[in-house]
């Protein structure tokens, strides 16, 4: 009797141990999204500093909270197996660049508004997790936004943003696909376009 | 009315048939799901200049002569009418809290809330839930079918079409002015065309930016709008927790190993 007592409690406190730390996990990617948020809405977008020390401040969060080498190197999809390591290198830089500025023009737009978090959901994909937040809008229903976040080595990235069930990456993807199918310059010709959006 | 019960009886027997022919997937995987884009991307490249030359220029109109609040209580009143579709709409999804809650926040918005002008039902927390007649065959398991352009209109495919000719005769203002030519003319026009250029107004800069920064705006916006419409689930469909966007992401070398 005794003997099965302690089975079952040693099969409940692994059981309650795996489930704790499956929640850790999810609260601490929930922090970490919320932090970048925080940072970026005071720090930046309500911050009394000049706007070039604004889009500094930008660039600078925006390159550390997401991963933007794991990030550029899917969107090329299956392109980036005959890319060149200078085509690779090249187009990851003007892929971040383009981001840095688009963003930082879309979060000019975010003034006065804020995210409200609601839990996580489970990935399939190993180490990562959804963090789920809604922006609540001047009218209407809210905006659904889900930051994808990876775990590396004890680090928390954002590998992607799902804005109303459009994820990011996978339309970047898509468009950078189609492009260079239907272009005989192939990916020279996607960073020559590219970079003349800077 | 006969034309109405025609139109209800095609829309069943619709929506029985592609039932039948259910094989469990709303939506093709998106390599597939655009059979047609050569003729889709005639249809889109008319739509941009029809958008940039002449609904933008009338929405860039709207937004000079009026101020956000204006804008916004004219938003407020164009989705008041339309919330009687998405009370009906989600009766058919047998969702009956929420056709409910479009109800009440229909009752208090007309009255409390000036015609809509005001969404005074969100006190009462019912919060805003729209749905149409696109959502409610997708519940019914409805295959999206193939990705069309529409004149116009945009992206689409045959149910989200279906869906969007259904939702216009269940506007209130189309029954309600049904029997009367001369009304109808009077009310039906002006209201079609404040509902696009309040729409066309909300939507402008949002446009500008994708295809400012899209190397293959076609691409892109079809990308979007099947990602989009992939939320929509069957309600025969084996449950499935996993979210549509879950898709599989690793990369092959993983630079971040490198460090």
């Amino acid at each position: 009797m005794t003997k099965n007592f302690f089975k079952i409690a040693f099969a409940l406190t692994l059981l309650f141990s795996g489930t704790a730390r499956a929640e850790i996990e999810g609260a601490k990617a929930e922090a970490f999204v919320k932090d970048v948020t925080t940072q970026g809405i005071e720090d930046i977008i309500n911050a009394n500093v000049s706007q070039a020390e604004k889009d500094a401040r930008f660039a600078k969060l925006f390159n550390e909270a997401l991963d933007l080498d794991f990030i550029g190197q899917f969107v090329l999809g299956r392109n980036w197996r005959v890319a060149t390591p200078e085509q690779r290198k090249e187009f990851i830089q003007v892929y971040r660049q383009l981001n840095i500025s688009t963003w930082s023009k879309r979060f000019d737009e975010f003034k006065g508004k804020n995210f409200i978090f609601k839990g996580t959901s489970p990935s399939n994909s190993k180490g990562q997790i959804f963090v789920n937040s809604i922006v609540p809008m001047d009218q209407g229903e809210p905006a659904k936004v889900v930051w994808r976040v990876r775990e590396k080595g004890g680090k928390y990235k954002i590998v992607d943003i799902i804005i109303e069930n459009v994820s990011l990456a996978i339309t970047a993807r898509n468009e950078y696909t189609a492009f260079i199918k239907n272009n005989p310059g192939g990916i020279d010709a996607l960073i020559a376009n590219l970079k003349s959006k800077i | 009315m006969n034309k109405h019960l025609k139109l209800a009886a095609g829309c069943a027997a619709l929506i029985i048939l592609s039932a039948c022919a259910f094989d469990g997937k709303l939506q093709r995987p998106e390599a597939e799901a655009d059979p047609y884009e050569a003729v889709n991307r005639k249809v889109f490249s008319f739509n941009e200049g029809f958008y940039e030359n002449v609904m933008f220029p009338i929405a860039r109109g709207y937004r000079k002569v009026t101020t956000p609040f204006v804008r916004e209580r004219v938003r407020g009143v164009v989705s008041n009418i339309q919330e009687p579709i998405s009370a009906i709409n989600h009766l058919l999804q047998l969702k009956f809290v929420d056709s409910m809650q479009n109800l009440g926040r229909f009752a208090l918005n007309t009255t409390l809330g000036l015609g809509g002008m005001f969404d005074v039902a969100q006190g009462w927390n019912l919060e805003p839930d729209k749905t149409g007649f696109n959502e409610t065959m997708a519940s019914w398991c409805v295959a999206e079918g193939p990705y069309l352009v529409v004149p116009f209109l945009g992206a689409s495919s045959p149910r989200g079409l279906t869906g969007t000719a259904v939702d216009a005769v269940a506007d209130p203002v189309y029954w309600v002015t049904y029997n009367d030519a001369n009304i109808s003319a009077k009310v039906s026009y002006p209201y079609a065309a404040v509902k696009y250029t309040s729409v066309a107004e909300a939507y402008m800069d949002i446009y500008d930016d994708l295809k400012s920064n899209s190397v293959d705006f076609y691409s892109t916006m079809r990308s979007a709008y099947l990602q989009n419409q992939s939320k929509y689930k069957c309600r025969f469909a084996p449950e499935d927790s996993s979210q549509s966007y879950d898709f599989d992401f690793e990369v092959e070398d993983d630079m971040t190993d490198q460090e």
